[in-house]
């Protein structure tokens, strides 16, 4: 008997998507006034395996996870930046399971939008080698959290949190920078409070980008341990991630440019046990 | 260029599909137990799987009407999950070759099941675990060996 247990779902989604780009983007650094960065993209996760509870993995039904995002920074001041992750088109799918015995078991699938973020970040310490800023990003619930034919896929959390969050950046010689964060997610409806952090080290030389990050949520163990209305695998999520990214100016000006990246889990618990792939082309305002 | 967008959005499109998966699970399925056939009840109790919170005391017994009965005893508790189903299964790891019982009535409190509604060929010796399954994710959530 294959080893069941534990699934999907979304919100290591959610998490990557918010921690992901921040650093490329600005990290400790705010746009300046009138400046901005936007990154449309895709990002898929699909497999059929889980981080259970424990922290083991187990089979379950191939699930699909499919995020199409458009991510903005933009220069309201030189010290204060707006902040925005906005998946425009949220699509989960749920393979149905056909065992030998004659147990058959539906597949299913969910297209909604996705929950969207919004915040700003202030630069505490900026022109300096080494600057801070601190987020305040605000997660909305316009996503559907009841979806699909059994009512039981999502494509949001149901959930408003509020991530407060200080980054930390510095710039090496050689094209190299080195970025660091820490936050705090309050989550609303039963959901256990989160401790975010990470790291990243950046190459830039001429057009090309390289990143290596590195991602952590604890969880709190503060919020209900399940609830209907939170979805059955979205609280007490848990992973401390590893992401390659790799981007490419595809213009003189490094206005325009692509960028792509693959994150996988050391460890995790209550998420998809499979790696993320993401690629999108972004564009820089800059004066 | 225009074709490496189309066939990317092709690619996408078809990996987003709803595909089934098919599992073997003919060399999985326990014999049925040998057991001392009596009138009494066997009786088992819930443990959870993983993180999930499944306790209590459940017990399969024939009734009056010679019917196969299932029943949680009020100290029953359950996480709540989506698509909460009770099973019959040889294996505390998945419900492949078990009987499926029906939705979970309640979370909490005292449920009975009819086995012999749904199979009437079955007798008290066919399975030897209750399984709390949440069929959409294909999880099981915990279970009680009967003995």
């Amino acid at each position: 008997m294959q080893s069941l247990i534990s699934t999907l779902k979304k919100v290591i989604v959610f998490s990557l998507i918010v921690t992901s780009f921040h650093s490329f983007a600005g990290g400790g650094w705010t746009q300046k006034k009138g400046e901005g960065f936007f990154f449309f993209h895709e990002r898929i996760l699909r497999g059929n395996k889980f981080f259970i509870g424990d922290g083991s993995i187990a089979s379950i039904a191939t699930t699909g996870v499919y995020f199409t995002t458009m991510y903005g920074e933009y220069g309201i001041t030189n010290r204060l930046t707006a902040l925005t992750t906005a998946p425009l088109f949220v699509r989960i799918t749920k393979n149905a399971v056909n065992y030998s015995s004659g147990l058959y078991i539906d597949g299913d699938q969910l297209n909604s939008i996705g929950d969207i973020d919004l915040g700003l970040k202030y630069g505490i310490i900026q022109n300096k080698p080494i600057v801070a800023s601190i987020s305040l990003l605000t997660g909305w619930a316009t996503a559907n959290s009841a979806g699909g034919e059994s009512r039981l896929l999502q494509a949001g959390d149901g959930e408003n949190n509020q991530l407060l969050q200080l980054d930390i950046s510095g710039g090496l010689n050689n094209g190299m920078y080195l970025s660091s964060y820490f936050g705090f997610n309050n989550r609303t409806r039963g959901f256990s409070d989160e401790w975010r952090y990470g790291g990243e080290v950046g190459y830039a030389k001429k057009k090309l980008l390289l990143m290596i990050k590195l991602m952590g949520v604890a969880s709190l163990y503060n919020g209900k341990t399940s609830g209907l209305e939170g979805g059955l695998f979205s609280n007490n999520v848990e992973y401390f991630s590893l992401g390659l990214e790799g981007g490419y100016y595809l213009n003189e000006q490094k206005s325009v440019g692509v960028l792509g990246g693959i994150h996988g889990a050391f460890f995790a618990k209550n998420v998809l046990a499979v790696p993320s792939f993401h690629a999108g082309i972004f564009y820089q305002i800059k004066k | 260029m225009k074709k490496q967008g189309f066939f990317y959005v092709l690619i996408l499109f078809l990996s987003s599909c709803v595909g089934t998966d098919f599992i073997d699970d003919s060399d999985m399925i326990p014999e049925p137990m040998e057991r001392e056939v009596t009138k009494e009840k066997y009786i088992g109790q819930f443990s959870g799987k993983g993180s999930y919170s499944v306790s209590g005391d459940v017990s399969i017994y024939e009734n009056e009407s010679n019917e196969i009965i299932v029943e949680f005893a009020e100290n029953f508790s359950a996480s709540t999950g989506p698509g909460l189903y009770v099973y019959l299964s040889n294996s505390n790891n998945g419900v492949a070759g078990g009987v499926e019982l029906g939705k979970l009535e309640s979370n909490t409190g005292g449920q009975l099941y009819n086995v012999s509604l749904i199979d009437n060929t079955l007798s008290l010796e066919s399975y030897n675990h209750v399984i709390v399954h949440c069929k959409p994710f294909n999880v099981v959530f915990g279970y009680a060996e009967l003995n």
